[in-house]
C-alpha cells in the first residue's frame, strides 16, 4: 500500500479506538488504575506523530512486512517514553510489553479484517476512509524507472549472426506455429 | 431479453460479459442491490471464458496481479490468506508480505466460477447476444435502451456500464501485412492465439511484456530457438501493468490531475513493454541462452516473406543501418490488443450517433469514467477496462476494474437511494464466499509461484 498522511492517521486512530482502547478501558475499569488507558493514549499520540512526520516522509510505499518492523520500532520508542515519564507505577515493564503486543496484534487484525469490510474502498484509497467516490486531483507520485541502453549498443548476438548473412546455417522447414486453423498431424506437410 | 425472450427493465445494465461485468455485479449485490435489479447484456454466462482461452493460449499459469486482486467483493481476505488456509501452509502469506505472491490462474478462475454461481450471476445474463446499440431515452425516468446487432430490444437500464473489454488483437505494421499474405499468414501468430512450437525451429517473439516473456519460455521449453525482439531498449522491470503507487487512491488522484493529453502520453510510457522478473523464467531463459536457444535482439523487422524454412525475415538492428536477413519458422507477436476505441463497433456507433468526443483514438471520458455527453448523475453511462485507462491507469487489471466498479455502483446507489447492506451482513456474505473459495482451493493442485 502507498498510504497518504491522511490515510495513516485514519488507520492509526480507527484501529486503536476500535480495539486497543476498548481493551485498555476494560483493564482500567477492572484494575482501577488509569495506567492502561493512559498508555494507549501515549501510544496513539506517538503513532500519529510518527505517521504525520517520519513515515509519510520516509515511506511512500509501505510493503506488508514493514508493518511488523514499524511495530517493533514503536515498541522501543514507547518503552523509552514511558521510562522517561515515570508515570506508570502500577504496570511493570513486562506487563506493559505483553499489553503492547496484544494491542498491536489486535490493531493489526482490525486493519486487515475489519477496515476493508467497513469501508469498501479503504485499501485502494491509500488507507483513507473515503465515501465511495471518484478521486480528486492531488499530488504527483514519483515513478520508478530502470533504464539501460547498454545492451542495445552491443548489437546482434551470436544466434542472429549465425542465422543471417552469407554463411547462415540452413533452417529445417517445419509446420506453421498457428493453432488457429491447426491441421491434424498426419495432414501436415 | 430474458430467457423467455421478453426485454427486461433493470436499474443497472452491464454491457459485456467478462471480468468487469462480474466485478460490477458482485459489488452491486454486496452493497445491497437485488440480483433482479441488475442485468448483464452479453453472450456468455461464464465471465471467465474469454480470459481462460487467452491464458491457455499464452500458457499463463499465474496472474501478474497480486494478492488483493481477486473476485470477492471486499478486500479481506486476500487471495494469499485464502490460499494459506486452504493449503494449511503459511508460505503464501510470507510471499505476499514480500510482494512475491501472484494468484494461480486455475485458482483465481475457480474463485470467479464460485462467486458467479453463489451470487446468481448466470441467471442475470439477459439476451445471450452481443450488444450492438445503446440509445439514450430521456424518460422520465432517463434510461438507456439496449439493442443487439440486429436491432432487437434486449432491455432497458437506468444506469449502464460498458465493460466490453479489449479491441481485436494487434498486428502492427509489417506483421499485419504478413498476416494478410496467404503465403505467410499461418506463420505469424499472436501470443494470445493458439499456437505450437516445434523443436529445431526458430521463432521471433516480438515484444517484452508479460505475454512475450511467457512465449520466450514456451519456445525454449519446446527446444526451439527464440529471438526475443523488441523495439524499445529501455523496458521497465515492473511486476504490475503500471507503477505500484498508481494502484492507490493517491496515485490515481495524481493521474487524474493531468490533462487528457498528458494522461494519454503517460500511459503510453508506463504501459510499454514492462518485463516482469520471474525466478523460474529467468532460470529457464538463462538455460536457453547457454544452449544457444535464446537471444534478445533490439530492432525492427522490416520485411517478412515466405522462404524455404517457412519465413525469411529482414531485421534492422537498433541504431544501425544494416539489415540482417535470416530464416525463421514463425513470428509470435506479443503486441497485445488494438487500443483504439474505434476498433469496437459499439463505441464507434456511440461516437457517431451522440458526438461522443474522441481524441487520439480514445474516448475522452469524464474523470468519473462517464461517457460524455450521455452520462448524467441520475442515469450514469460509464466505461471500464482498457478503454477507461485514461482515467484509471490500471483500468484493465482486476484491481482497476474493481476500482471503477465500486465507484460506479456507489454513484448508482446514491442515485437510487439504496439502503446499503449493513456491516454484519456484508461481513457474513464475505466470510461465506471466502469459506467456499477455501473449500474450492483445496480441490485444486496449487500452481507453482514464479516470482
Amino acid at each position: 500500500m502507498c498510504p497518504t498522511p491522511v490515510g495513516r492517521v485514519h488507520t492509526r486512530v480507527s484501529t486503536i479506538l476500535m480495539g486497543p482502547a476498548v481493551l485498555a478501558l476494560i483493564l482500567t475499569l477492572v484494575t482501577g488504575h488509569l495506567d492502561w488507558i493512559v498508555l494507549i493514549g501515549v501510544y496513539l499520540l506517538l503513532g500519529v506523530f510518527l505517521d504525520t512526520t517520519i513515515y509519510s516522509w520516509g515511506l511512500k510505499y509501505q510493503p506488508p512486512w514493514m508493518t511488523f518492523v514499524l511495530g517493533l520500532t514503536e515498541y522501543g520508542l514507547l518503552l523509552a517514553i514511558t521510562q522517561l515519564l515515570e508515570g506508570f507505577p502500577n504496570i511493570s515493564v513486562l506487563e506493559a510489553t505483553i499489553f503492547y503486543w496484544v494491542c498491536w496484534f489486535l490493531a493489526f487484525a482490525i486493519k486487515i479484517v475489519v477496515l476493508p469490510i467497513l469501508s469498501l474502498t479503504y485499501l485502494e484509497s491509500a488507507g483513507e476512509f473515503r465515501r465511495i467516490e471518484w478521486s480528486v486531483p492531488a499530488q504527483q507520485v514519483a515513478l520508478p524507472v530502470l533504464a539501460s541502453a547498454a545492451e542495445a549498443r552491443q548489437g546482434p548476438g551470436q544466434l542472429l549472426r549465425e542465422a543471417s548473412g552469407v554463411r547462415a546455417r540452413p533452417l529445417e522447414s517445419l509446420p506453421a506455429p498457428s493453432g488457429v486453423r491447426a491441421l491434424p498431424g498426419d495432414l501436415r506437410k | 431479453m430474458s430467457a423467455n425472450g421478453h426485454p427486461q427493465d433493470v436499474d443497472i445494465g452491464i454491457v459485456g460479459d467478462g471480468f468487469g461485468a462480474l466485478l460490477v455485479y458482485t459489488t452491486a449485490v454486496y452493497l445491497g442491490f437485488r440480483p433482479e435489479q441488475i442485468g448483464i447484456f452479453g453472450e456468455n454466462t461464464n465471465p471467465v471464458q474469454t480470459y481462460q482461452q487467452f491464458a491457455w493460449n499464452l500458457g499463463q499459469t499465474v496472474l501478474r496481479s497480486e494478492s488483493e486482486s481477486h473476485f470477492l467483493p471486499a478486500d479481506w481476505p486476500t487471495f494469499a490468506q485464502m490460499q494459506a488456509l486452504a493449503g494449511r501452509d503459511p508460505s503464501p502469506l510470507l510471499r505476499s508480505a514480500g510482494r512475491k505472491f501472484n494468484p494461480g490462474v486455475p485458482e483465481i478462475l475457480a474463485e470467479a466460477g464460485l462467486v458467479t454461481k453463489a451470487l446468481g450471476y448466470e441467471e442475470r445474463v439477459l439476451g445471450g447476444v452481443k450488444v450492438g446499440w445503446i440509445v439514450r431515452e430521456e424518460g422520465p425516468p432517463a434510461h438507456f435502451s439496449i439493442y443487439d446487432e440486429e436491432a432487437n430490444l434486449l432491455g432497458r437500464a437506468k444506469h449502464a456500464m460498458l465493460a466490453i473489454g479489449h479491441g481485436p488483437l494487434s498486428f502492427p505494421g509489417v506483421y499485419g501485412r504478413a498476416r494478410e499474405d496467404p503465403a505467410t499468414r499461418e506463420r505469424v501468430v499472436q501470443a494470445y492465439e493458439a499456437k505450437q512450437y516445434f523443436p529445431g525451429g526458430r521463432y521471433i517473439v516480438v515484444g517484452a511484456g508479460i505475454a512475450s516473456v511467457n512465449e520466450w519460455v514456451n519456445c525454449i521449453d519446446a527446444g526451439a530457438q527464440c529471438v526475443a525482439l523488441r523495439r524499445n531498449p529501455h523496458p521497465d522491470e515492473q511486476d504490475l501493468n503500471v507503477p505500484r503507487c498508481l494502484f492507490d487512491g493517491s496515485g490515481i488522484d495524481a493521474f487524474q490531475g493531468l490533462s487528457f493529453d498528458q494522461r494519454v502520453d503517460f500511459i503510453g510510457q508506463v504501459l510499454k513493454g514492462t518485463a516482469p522478473g520471474r525466478r523460474n523464467w529467468a532460470e529457464r531463459i538463462r538455460h536457453g541462452q547457454d544452449q544457444g536457444l535464446f537471444e534478445e535482439a533490439i530492432g525492427s523487422v522490416t520485411d517478412i516473406r515466405s522462404g524455404p524454412a517457412g519465413l525469411v525475415v529482414d531485421l534492422k538492428p537498433y541504431d544501425s543501418e544494416d539489415i540482417l536477413t535470416f530464416d525463421a519458422t514463425g513470428v509470435v507477436c506479443g503486441t497485445g490488443f488494438i487500443k483504439s476505441a474505434l476498433s469496437l463497433p459499439l463505441l464507434r456507433r456511440l461516437a457517431e450517433t451522440y458526438q461522443v468526443p474522441v481524441e487520439r483514438e480514445r474516448i475522452v471520458l469524464k474523470t468519473n469514467c462517464g461517457v460524455p455527453p450521455l452520462d448524467r448523475e441520475d442515469s450514469r453511462l460509464c466505461m471500464m477496462g482498457i478503454t477507461a485507462n485514461t482515467v484509471v491507469p490500471n483500468g484493465d487489471t482486476i484491481a482497476g476494474l474493481k476500482y471503477i466498479a465500486r465507484r460506479f455502483v456507489g454513484d448508482v446507489a446514491r442515485a437510487e437511494s439504496l439502503k446499503v447492506r449493513p456491516f454484519p451482513t456484508r461481513l457474513a456474505m464475505q466470510v461465506r464466499l471466502a469459506r467456499q473459495t477455501v473449500s474450492a482451493l483445496r480441490q485444486i493442485q496449487t500452481t507453482e509461484q514464479l516470482a
